[in-house]
Order: C-alpha cells, then sequence, then structure tokens
C-alpha cells in the first residue's frame, strides 16, 4: 500500500499510519482505521471498477431494474452480531457496577497458547488483516431477516446504524475465510486485493459488485435477504457480507434483539435479558427451531 | 485433543489433529466442524478463557458443562441481587441458583467470586433475601455473605495495595491472570471467612502459587505472600480484651478526607468487637429469624452518616462499653421500627416476667409459642413446661402488632389455620383460661410461704434449689411440699368440671 494513499488529516492535512486512532500531528480525534483503509483511494477505485462492471453486465442481461431495486433494498439491510445468552446478558447490563464489579473477577486477557498447535488461529486471532487495531474491532454481518448467523449463537443483535455508520466498513465476505480461499498468506493479509471493502456509505456498491450475477430478470424481493445472507449447513457454508466495527458496543448501540429459546437453558435468565431489553427501550423477538 | 472452552459463551473449541471442532453446552455429543475463520464470532470476544491440554472429548464437554454452571450460577446471582429487575424474575432465579447450587462445587465457585469484592449495595443483598424464602442453601449463603461484607471489603482493600505496589513491575495481562487465579482459588473467601483453620489457607496459598499462568510469574509468590502478611498483621490491632489499637495498619478502599479516613479505619478496626456485642445482643433479645437482619441494621446504622457514631467517640479506653451502649439503643430503635414502641401489658406486668418474655415474643415478635418456648428453656433457662406456658399466654390480653412484611412473603405465607381448627383452638383457650382462674383462686387462698413458693416455681419458673436457697430450707421437702399444693390445686380444677386431659397438662 502506498503511503500517499492514505487520505490525510481532514484538518492538517498531514499523513496519518494506518492503526493510528487520532492524527498523530494535529491530535485530530476519531479516526477509524478499518474505515480510513476502505477509503484508500485504490480501494475505492477498484470497488469503483468492480461495481460498474456488475451494472453494465446486468444491463446487458435485462435486469437494470432488480439489480436497482436490490442496491436500495440493501440500504435498508440491519447490521447484526451474534452472542451467546450469557454475553448479552453482559451487554445488557453494562451500565451497572454491580454486574461489572463482579464479572471483571472472572475474566483475564485472553492469550491463545504458545507453539505450532494454536499458531493458525493465534494469527487469527492477532488479526493481520487489521495490523494494529484487531482488539477494537467487531464482527457482524449484514442482513434482511430476523435471526442472524444462527451457526455461531442463540442471540442475534441488531445495531444501530446511527451508532456504527460513522466507524463501520463493509467486506466481500468472512474476511478470514477470504484470505484462505485466495490463498493469501495470513501474514500478508494486510495487503489485500483492491475492491473487496467498502466504508459504510457504499455498501451497497459492494453488495452489488458480489451479488449482482445472482440475480435474474425473475428476482423480487422476496429473494434479497436470502441473496445477501445464506445460512450455510455449516459455519463455512454461510456466505455473508461482513460489517466490521470499530471499538465499543453498549446496549444503546442496540436497536433490536432475538434470542433462540433453548428448550433446556435458563429460563431466568431470558426472561431477566427480556426485561432489561425491553426497559431499554429495545424490541426483543424469540424464535424456536 | 487440545481444546479452549468459554463458560460464559458455552462454547469448546477443539482442535484435533489439524481440524477444528466446535462442542456446544445443550448440545453434547455433536461436535460440529469449524474452520479458523469462527474465532472471530465463536470466542474473539470471550475473556474467560481457559485451556486443556491432551484431553478427550467426554473430558472436555464435562469441564465445558461446569464451567457454564459456574458461569450461569454467578448470573443468576446477580439477576436475584439486581433491584431494577421484576420480583418474578429475581424469584425465578433465585429458584434456579437453589438447584444449581445443591452441587457444593458449584457453590464453592460462586463464594470464591462473591467473596472477590464488597457488593456495591447492600440493599440488593438484603433484598435479595426475601425472595428466598423457600431456598434454604440460596439464604444462607446471601445472609453468610451479608455478614461478611466489611470483612470482604478489608481483604480487598488489603488485596489493592499490595497489588498496587507491583503494578508497575507487570503488564495488565498478568495482573488479570494473577487476579483470576487468586479468585479461583477460593483465598478472598477464605481470608474475609477467617476460615483458615486447619491449613487450609496454607494448601490454597500453595495452590494458587502453582497453578498455570502463575508459577511462571515471579512476583506472584510476593503478592500472596504479602497480602496474608498485611491481613494478618492489621488484625492484630484489635485485641480479645476488646481494647482497641484505633489505627489500624489496613488500608481502606474509600478514597475521602482524612477523618473519614480514620473513621473507616477505625471501624474496621473496631469491626470483630462490634460483632461480638451485636451476637450478645441477638442471643438475649432478638428472635433467631432476625438475627442477620438485626446484623445487618448495625452495620448500616455504624456507617451512616460518614461513620457519625464512630467518628463521634474519642476516649478510646471506654470504647467496648461506649460500643454497648449504641447498640444497645439501636437495638431499641431497631425494634421500634420494626414493632412500633411496645409495652408489656398489664396482665403480663402482674403475671411476672416470665409472663412479660411471652408477650414480648409471642404477641410483639409473632413467634408461634412452641418457638417461644424453646427460647424460654434454651436462652432464658426458664423452667416451664409447653403448657404451662400456654396457660399463662391465655390470660394475655388479645392485642393486635404491627407486622411489617414484604409482599413477597405474604404471598408465599401458607394459611396455618382452618375454620375447625379456629373454633377449636377458641374453645380450648377459654378452657385453659377457666382453669387458670380457678388455679389464681386456689393460690390466692394459700398461705403465704406457700403463694411465694409456687409463684416461685410456676411463675418464675426456678428450679428446687434455687427455691430452696431463696426460702432458706432444705430442698427434699419441697417437693412432697409442692405435691401437696398440686394435689389441691387438682381437686379444686375436678369440682368445677375442668377436663382431666387439661388438668394433666396444667399441674403434670
Amino acid at each position: 500500500m502506498a503511503p500517499n494513499d492514505v487520505p490525510p488529516c481532514g484538518f492538517c492535512s498531514n499523513p496519518i499510519p494506518a492503526p493510528a486512532e487520532r492524527c498523530p500531528h494535529c491530535g485530530l480525534p476519531g479516526l477509524f482505521p478499518n474505515v480510513r483503509a476502505a477509503e484508500r483511494k485504490a480501494e475505492v477505485a477498484a470497488l469503483n471498477q468492480r461495481y460498474e462492471g456488475a451494472r453494465a453486465d446486468a444491463l446487458a442481461r435485462g435486469i437494470d431494474g432488480p439489480l436497482q431495486e436490490f442496491e436500495r433494498a440493501v440500504l435498508t439491510a440491519s447490521v447484526s452480531i451474534t452472542r451467546s445468552i450469557a454475553e448479552l446478558l453482559r451487554l445488557a447490563s453494562d451500565d451497572s457496577e454491580l454486574y461489572a464489579s463482579y464479572y471483571q473477577l472472572t475474566e483475564a486477557g485472553v492469550k491463545l497458547p504458545k507453539g505450532q498447535k494454536w499458531a493458525a488461529l493465534r494469527e487469527v486471532a492477532d488479526g493481520a488483516l487489521f495490523t494494529g487495531y484487531r482488539k477494537d474491532i467487531k464482527f457482524a454481518a449484514l442482513t434482511m431477516d430476523d435471526r442472524g448467523l444462527f451457526n455461531y449463537g442463540e442471540c442475534s443483535l441488531f445495531l444501530r446504524e446511527r451508532m456504527i455508520a460513522h466507524r463501520a466498513s463493509a467486506f466481500e465476505e468472512n474476511s478470514v475465510l477470504f484470505v484462505i480461499r485466495k490463498k493469501i498468506a495470513m501474514a500478508d493479509a494486510h495487503d489485500l486485493p483492491l475492491g473487496f471493502r467498502s466504508t459504510w456509505e457504499y455498501r451497497a456498491k459492494l453488495c452489488v459488485a458480489k451479488l449482482a450475477r445472482r440475480l435474474e430478470s425473475s428476482s423480487s424481493s422476496d429473494d434479497y435477504p436470502g441473496l445477501l445472507m445464506k445460512q450455510g449447513e455449516t459455519s463455512e457454508d454461510d456466505e455473508f457480507v461482513e460489517i466490521h466495527i470499530w471499538g465499543p458496543l453498549t446496549i444503546r448501540s442496540i436497536e433490536r434483539v432475538t434470542v433462540f429459546r433453548k428448550p433446556t437453558g435458563s429460563g431466568a435468565l431470558t426472561n431477566a435479558i427480556k426485561e432489561k431489553l425491553q426497559n431499554a427501550g429495545i424490541e426483543v423477538k424469540e424464535w424456536t427451531r | 485433543m487440545d481444546a479452549l472452552i468459554s463458560g460464559r459463551a458455552g462454547v469448546a473449541l477443539i482442535r484435533r489433529d489439524d481440524s477444528l471442532v466446535s462442542v456446544h453446552v445443550g448440545s453434547p455429543g455433536e461436535p460440529v466442524t469449524r474452520s479458523v475463520s469462527d474465532w472471530n464470532i465463536l470466542l474473539g470476544h470471550a475473556r474467560d478463557l481457559r485451556l486443556l491440554e491432551d484431553t478427550t472429548l467426554g473430558e472436555v464437554e464435562r469441564t465445558l458443562a461446569e464451567v457454564h454452571k459456574r458461569a450461569t450460577a454467578l448470573d443468576l446471582t446477580l439477576i436475584l441481587l439486581d433491584v431494577k429487575l421484576s420480583a418474578e424474575v429475581r424469584r425465578d432465579a433465585a429458584s434456579e441458583l437453589e438447584v444449581l447450587i445443591q452441587d457444593s462445587s458449584c457453590l464453592e465457585s460462586l463464594e470464591s467470586v462473591l467473596y472477590a469484592a464488597p457488593s456495591p449495595s447492600i440493599v440488593n443483598l438484603r433484598g435479595a433475601v426475601r425472595y428466598t424464602a423457600a431456598m434454604p442453601k440460596t439464604r444462607s449463603m446471601l445472609s453468610a455473605l451479608l455478614a461478611h461484607q466489611l470483612t470482604i471489603g478489608e481483604v480487598v482493600a488489603a488485596w489493592r495495595t499490595v497489588t498496587s505496589r507491583v503494578l508497575t513491575e507487570m503488564d495488565r495481562e498478568d495482573w488479570e491472570r494473577l487476579r483470576q487465579t487468586v479468585v479461583e482459588s477460593g483465598l478472598f473467601y477464605l481470608l474475609s471467612t477467617r476460615r483458615s483453620g486447619g491449613g487450609r489457607l496454607s494448601v490454597a496459598l500453595a495452590a494458587a502459587k502453582r497453578m498455570p499462568g502463575v508459577r511462571d510469574m515471579p512476583i506472584a509468590e510476593r503478592v500472596l505472600t504479602e497480602w496474608v502478611k498485611l491481613l494478618r498483621r492489621g488484625r492484630k490491632g484489635v485485641r480479645p480484651s476488646g481494647r482497641v489499637t484505633v489505627r489500624s495498619k489496613l488500608p481502606t478502599a474509600a478514597v475521602g478526607t482524612e477523618v473519614l479516613r480514620n473513621a473507616e479505619e477505625r471501624f474496621t478496626a473496631l469491626y470483630p468487637l462490634i460483632t461480638r456485642i451485636a451476637s450478645q445482643l441477638i442471643r438475649s433479645s432478638v428472635p433467631p429469624n432476625l438475627a442477620d437482619e438485626f446484623r445487618s441494621y448495625v452495620y448500616e446504622k455504624l456507617i451512616e452518616d460518614d461513620y457519625r457514631r464512630i467518628r463521634n467517640f474519642n476516649d478510646l479506653q471506654k470504647v467496648e462499653r461506649y460500643l454497648q451502649v449504641v447498640l444497645r439503643h439501636l437495638l431499641w430503635d431497631y425494634r421500634d421500627q420494626r414493632w412500633g414502641r411496645w409495652r408489656s401489658s398489664k396482665e403480663a406486668e402482674r403475671l411476672g416476667p416470665v409472663a412479660m418474655l411471652i408477650e414480648d415474643y409471642w404477641v410483639r415478635d409473632g413467634l408461634t409459642l412452641d418457638q417461644v418456648h424453646e427460647l424460654l428453656v434454651t436462652n432464658h433457662r426458664v423452667g416451664i413446661t409447653r403448657l404451662e406456658l400456654e396457660a399463662i399466654a391465655a390470660r394475655l390480653p388479645q392485642r393486635v402488632r404491627r407486622r411489617i412484611e414484604s409482599d413477597e412473603s405474604l404471598a408465599n405465607e401458607p394459611s396455618a389455620e382452618t375454620a375447625d381448627g379456629n373454633l377449636h383452638e377458641q374453645e380450648r383457650r377459654q378452657l385453659i383460661a377457666r382453669a387458670w382462674a380457678v388455679i389464681m383462686a386456689e393460690r390466692a387462698a394459700l398461705p403465704p410461704e406457700d403463694a411465694l413458693f409456687v409463684s416461685l416455681r410456676l411463675d418464675d419458673g426456678l428450679p428446687m434449689s434455687k427455691i430452696a436457697s431463696i426460702l432458706k430450707t432444705d430442698p427434699k421437702p419441697l417437693y412432697s411440699r409442692l405435691e401437696k399444693i398440686l394435689a389441691r390445686l387438682r381437686r379444686a380444677l375436678e369440682e368445677v368440671g375442668v377436663d382431666a386431659e387439661i388438668i394433666r397438662n396444667l399441674l403434670g
């Protein structure tokens, strides 16, 4: 990546190092490294090229209309994040000194074991893809349905757009699988092929570039949710557009929640979470398989 | 195979040869194939990871179930303590928790966490106890936790002092790992409950030092040793005689003015003495079911207004006497607050001190006659039979007492009476009252020395040896004298048609 490719500071116009959260020269805060990576000129140009190519192809196939409708629909899609029910309780109780004071006692910094056995996992956890700021990134998925990725946990949290739009970026698919499929060494993952990520503002362009070829003239709005997110038999078969959110999430970042109630799970835990979320004005839906 | 396990997430990620699978709580025996890409969503946010090496699937599933159960027990406890949640949710949490902590290892693990930080609010704890009416394990755990809040504060403050001295020598992650290990080893619990006898503390201390992640941390041994040493040194501030070294060496957790800090230190140093005096008062004047509540009341009152009651006292030579007076006044306030101002009835005063005690416990405190009998015999050493007690109770005027009960306990309280039972009980009381009136009339006709003898025996419940010393006579003849008087009373009762069973029960 050429250093001059990164957008300079909006205040002092000096270059800013990739993982910086504020300009090292003038101190301008609120710079989100993932968003700045997606704003790189080369990245934007490559995405535009893919997008225009997809549109030209759609025009040639006579599906320009459905494509435009799909593009508009993507703008209404939500961002969902999957968690266990206990993690949701933790999030729902973030404001409470009671919960915080006891939870912190049972937690220590995550450190994956040393040695070759866990090397691959450690590379993912250390985040070559997000050098210098992996610990600040939350992984989510773009979705038009109510369930999120249920291969990962029983609760799907749908985030408020205005709480994440400024710090979110979109990626073509599960970023780690992308690296594996493209046979890129994890150590080189910071320098991915261009055109596969976007800022939140241009997420629809990314979705069009990725999914236009799957649209047909008969495609309707009922098909869009399955097109945007496909629930696979296993998590490796899941297909979705990955959203990277920089920074913390709290209960105030959440708009609605869907909970899968396990027959063997704790009823009190689920009910407590429902009550907490509803008290905070968050819509809760339950579902069973 | 090796596994990474998170109890909170309810997931174990297993590395077997070169493949990855996950196992989930509630779905044992159904491993799901995974790729490294799943890390970010499955466990990337988990902060309670533990590693099992060279293990088996069965072992992983057992460990996952165990750590998940412990995490759930903590969640349920916090829900139970959460005043912002509805009574229904909190009651359900208590009921699920009761089941989980039947497993002693789950209870131990839960207590090891709960004793590692003072409760942010004592009100939460006291409130939670209300939801545990039919849950003895949970109730007992919360009551003990409530009673130990101040010691917990002391132990945690010492920990903070020791670790703050070495913070610059270790990174944040090491510090968190050390804290987690110390919590899990139960050291906070052992030190707070003073259950360090029998070598348990040394064993736990040694085990903590050997734990993975800590044994490689050279600073850990120093921290643990200094922590325990600081606490032991601090406790020497209070001597068994009750003479107090007020400037305890213990640090305080709170930050405030020098005066407040001194008051806190003083309170911490006086805590064992306060507990001892409170226990004495409880034994003599507080029904057993209210012992924990009264203790909490005392602690709260001593802490309120920035330790006003502790701060205002300066004559340290008389501190024990001062605390006895303060706690005695607090007892009166507590009783006034709980039951309103109380005076014994004229009838009870006329019947004597035993009747006044019976009236206190039965009418004022709302105990059953069985409980009153137990208290009189064990705590007050009154030699009174159950029927004698009933006879006195029947003579006491009916007074309606204000009982403060939560909606919760009222809703759960089973009805103790039936319509038939009420009628039967009423008739029985009337008969006993009639019999008692006859006895009193006969007693009034006795010669003065016999009347005094009967009063000492029946009203005050004194043993024969004591009566003999009061009457300055040999105890032996007193037995036949008592028999003669009782025979006379029996005849009088038979003449007015009192049932033989009641006579037998009243007079033996």
